[in-house]
């Protein structure tokens, strides 16, 4: 004898199915399985928290064998807007040997716009002055290519030296500005 | 409707409400970008690329070396922040409970600290816990605050159940710039689940019929006329339902399930030729969608439905083939991910994409154990499994990484142990020594000398050595021809003896101010030499030549992280591997639940087609009867 079928015939297997898989078959597993998830997120976390403790001890581990505050010198980037400037790539150089050469990827110049600063280069210097060159490559105003270079005379004295290029709009010109700023 | 068809839209209804605002909670969470302190820019460049790992490295080193001065409350509020992404819940929770014990914590402070201990309860699935804690933010606050915590506080609301609190709550809500949609979509959802059905299909229709300016708001856009399409459904109103469901883009994510809902809309208002227009486009796409199986299924119904039995048994038949063909694919599927083939595919992922790695599995969705990681993907769990898993490898890799340092740490180290060791004899002599001390004397009489010059104007003293020697040489023969007899070869010769003394006192006059002025040059020039070779005397003093403890502290720091670092591996492997096991039997859980669907939808496919035969061989003259 036919089957008489009042409602869409798919929806009509949903309600079982769906019944189903929550009770019968996966009622009894799931508790085992859930302890186990959290048990394993719990080492997880513990894992992760290590691996960054870590980390931590060992950048500074790093920094003390490889940069003593005495010579170590760090170099950072910062854009500020940057409308009137795309950047594409910095060049780095110290006494007139080069130190840094970065190529930026667009996920890189998207966290500078949202104000990120990059450590551009770590190094050493011994006591007395240097001159730092930063050339900026990239695209100007109207899309065209655009380098432009920079040039500060850092005075190294016995503490760690932070020196920012900044990248900035000139309003008024129309023009990005590249400047150098030491940190206390 | 059926009873049955109204408890899957509820499902669905309830399935796009979590997503939605999912999407938007992270979307509040960005911190200040204004930098006072070099380093803490630093933290946020690694943020912006989400980046957790590094933020937190970065921000916890700042910390320690205390370079953060004016960022310190912000720096721990972030650092609880960047915990709570990278997954640390539990050490989130102790800094916000940290902050909000402390008396100084101001009332943003205090008010963000309460937020982000009400998110991750929420995420624990504590809900009562979460509502006790959002409702702890209040007083004043920035809008970006106010808003997060708004929407969160709704969605615990309606996830309670409590959807009159939850209206009430979006209802007064002022809400940030752009946030408006998203507040609007969950309080039409809201007002939906409470049975007000007309205000709800208010909300959700001004957000169905907004231009949609960017991806995220056109999504906004499809969830709102998907859902509301289906509550009309849920109504019995399928011409409403169609209308709005025919907003939902086509080649958009949400646009397989408009296009079956679409279907049943006309399918209720019984136009069964225009039903079978969007399941035929539906039943071309992607089998792996449950939505597309059950446009299978759904085709030869509506002809049944018209008659056209002969077609029907047609498609049920090439329904049922390929719903076969889709259970041999899930059974390769399972068994691929079984022989590993899963966790192949995501090692084998660039780990340097942060959360972009997870739209880049899709490029992979050929392979056999990806192919069905939408329906995956759309497990939380999963999701979150497999987040764990690429933490783990990225763990696995960064302390592969530390190895290779520490060992070149330890050949730096031994090498510059060397160079001291050559060093320390000359080095020893040099503090030991006196030379320095006769220097200085010798230094000291020079300038005593050249004040004497100076001041006595005796130009003599400025002679160069071989004037010197003439100057001596021209002394002792007038001193030996003033022992001589007065006579006239005398007087030639003490003449001759004066007129040679004469061109010498000449020369020293005619040089005698840029002699001067050299001799003080070069008495400078010593001067710096002599305070430089006293500094470096200095600094060795300072260092412990006989047994440097610099060497000694990093030897120890090295040899200890040296052993945690094979340590850590050891476990990051084990629990990589455990991680794995998990992930597979998530992605195979959920997989045979698909392959439990399919034998459904097989069985049903077979019982129908006996129906159809049935019903055809009850109507023999029939247009459509079975050949």
């Amino acid at each position: 004898m036919p089957l008489k079928c009042h409602f869409p015939v798919p929806f009509r297997y949903w309600i079982v199915l769906l019944m189903f898989c929550s009770t019968t078959i996966t009622a009894e597993p799931a508790t085992q399985t859930t302890s186990t998830t959290a048990s394993l997120d719990k080492e997880i976390q513990s894992l992760k928290q290590d691996v960054l403790a870590l980390n931590r001890e060992l950048f500074i581990l790093e920094e003390e064998l490889l940069y003593p505050a005495s010579t170590q010198v760090a170099v950072f980037l910062s854009l500020d807007i940057g409308e009137f400037f795309s950047l594409d790539s910095v060049q780095l150089k110290i006494d007139d040997k080069e130190v840094s050469n970065y190529l930026y990827t667009p996920r890189e110049v998207q966290a500078l716009h949202q104000g990120g600063v990059q450590r551009l280069y770590m190094g050493n210097l011994k006591a007395g002055e240097h001159e730092l060159v930063a050339i900026f490559t990239g695209q100007g105003p109207n899309g065209r290519e655009y380098r432009r270079g920079a040039s500060h005379i850092v005075t190294k004295t016995l503490g760690a030296r932070f020196i920012e290029l900044k990248i900035v709009d000139n309003d008024s010109s129309e023009q990005p500005d590249f400047s150098i700023k030491e940190w206390e | 409707m059926p009873v049955i068809a109204r408890t899957r839209l509820l499902l669905l209804l309830l399935l796009l409400l979590l997503i939605g605002i999912t999407r938007t909670l992270a979307a509040a969470d960005a911190p200040p970008s204004s930098v006072k302190d070099l380093q803490y820019g630093e933290v946020l460049y690694y943020y912006f690329q989400q980046d957790y790992f590094d933020s937190i490295v970065r921000l916890q080193i700042a910390q320690q070396q205390q370079r953060l001065p004016n960022h310190a409350t912000e720096a721990e509020l972030m650092l609880g922040g960047l915990d709570l992404s990278y997954g640390l819940r539990d050490e989130a929770n102790r800094i916000f409970q940290r902050l909000l014990s402390e008396e100084t914590s101001d009332v943003s402070t205090r008010n963000r600290a309460w937020f982000y201990l009400a998110k991750i309860s929420w995420q624990r699935g504590d809900i009562d816990a979460a509502l006790q804690a959002i409702e702890r933010v209040q007083g004043s606050m920035t809008a970006a605050t106010r808003t997060a915590a708004i929407n969160l506080h709704s969605l615990l609301l309606l996830q309670q159940g409590n959807n009159k609190a939850a209206i009430g709550l979006l209802q007064d809500a002022r809400s940030g710039r752009g946030w408006t949609p998203f507040l609007n979509y969950n309080l039409g959802i809201g007002l939906i689940r409470d049975q007000q059905q007309q205000q709800g299909a208010k909300q959700l229709d001004r957000i169905g019929d907004s231009r949609g300016r960017t991806e995220e708001l056109r999504l906004l856009r499809d969830k709102a006329n998907l859902a509301l399409g289906y509550s009309y459904l849920q109504n019995d109103s399928p011409e409403m339902a169609r209308k709005t469901l025919e907003r939902v883009r086509l080649e958009g994510p949400l646009s397989n399930r408009a296009l079956l809902g679409t279907g049943w809309a006309d399918a209720e208002s019984e136009n069964y030729p225009a039903a079978l227009v969007p399941w035929l486009e539906l039943s071309s796409r992607d089998s792996t969608d449950p939505a597309v199986q059950e446009s299978l299924l759904a085709i030869p119904y509506a002809m049944t439905k018209m008659n056209l039995h002969g077609r029907a048994v047609e498609h049920y038949n090439d329904g049922i083939r390929q719903l076969i063909e889709e259970r041999q694919k899930l059974d390769q599927s399972i068994s691929a991910i079984r022989q590993g083939g899963l966790l192949d595919l995501l090692q084998q992922h660039d780990l340097g994409a942060g959360n972009g790695w997870m739209q880049q599995l899709h490029l992979d969705s050929d392979a056999p154990a990806l192919r069905y990681q939408l329906a995956l993907m759309s497990s939380h769990d999963f999701q979150e499994a497999v987040k764990n898993y690429r933490d783990l490898l990225v763990l696995q890799a960064n302390l592969s990484a530390w190895k290779g340092d520490i060992a070149a740490y330890d050949d730096m180290l031994a090498g510059r142990q060397a160079r001291f060791e050559r060093h320390r004899p000359a080095a020893q002599q040099a503090l030991q020594g006196t030379r320095l001390q006769t220097l200085q004397q010798r230094h000291a009489a020079l300038a005593e000398n050249l004040v004497h010059i100076e001041t006595t104007g005796d130009a003599a003293g400025l002679a160069n050595p071989e004037e010197a020697r003439q100057w001596q040489q021209l002394t002792t023969i007038g001193e030996q021809l003033a022992r001589l007899p007065d006579n006239p070869d005398t007087a030639v010769l003490r003449d001759k003896q004066q007129r040679l003394r004469g061109i010498l006192v000449w020369q020293f006059q005619a040089d005698y101010k840029s002699r001067l002025w050299q001799s003080r040059k070069q008495l400078a020039e010593l001067d710096t030499l002599l305070a430089r070779s006293q500094q470096g005397i200095g600094s060795l003093q300072q260092a412990d030549l006989s047994a440097p403890s610099g060497f000694g502290d990093f030897n120890r720091r090295i040899a200890a992280n040296r052993a945690r670092i094979e340590n850590l591996s050891t476990q990051t492997g084990a629990t990589l591997l455990a991680q794995g096991k998990q992930l597979e039997h998530l992605a195979i859980n959920e997989l045979e639940q698909q392959q439990q669907r399919v034998d459904a939808y097989i069985i049903q496919a077979r019982f129908a087609l006996a129906q159809t035969y049935d019903n055809a061989l009850q109507q023999p003259a029939a247009e459509g009867g079975v050949q």
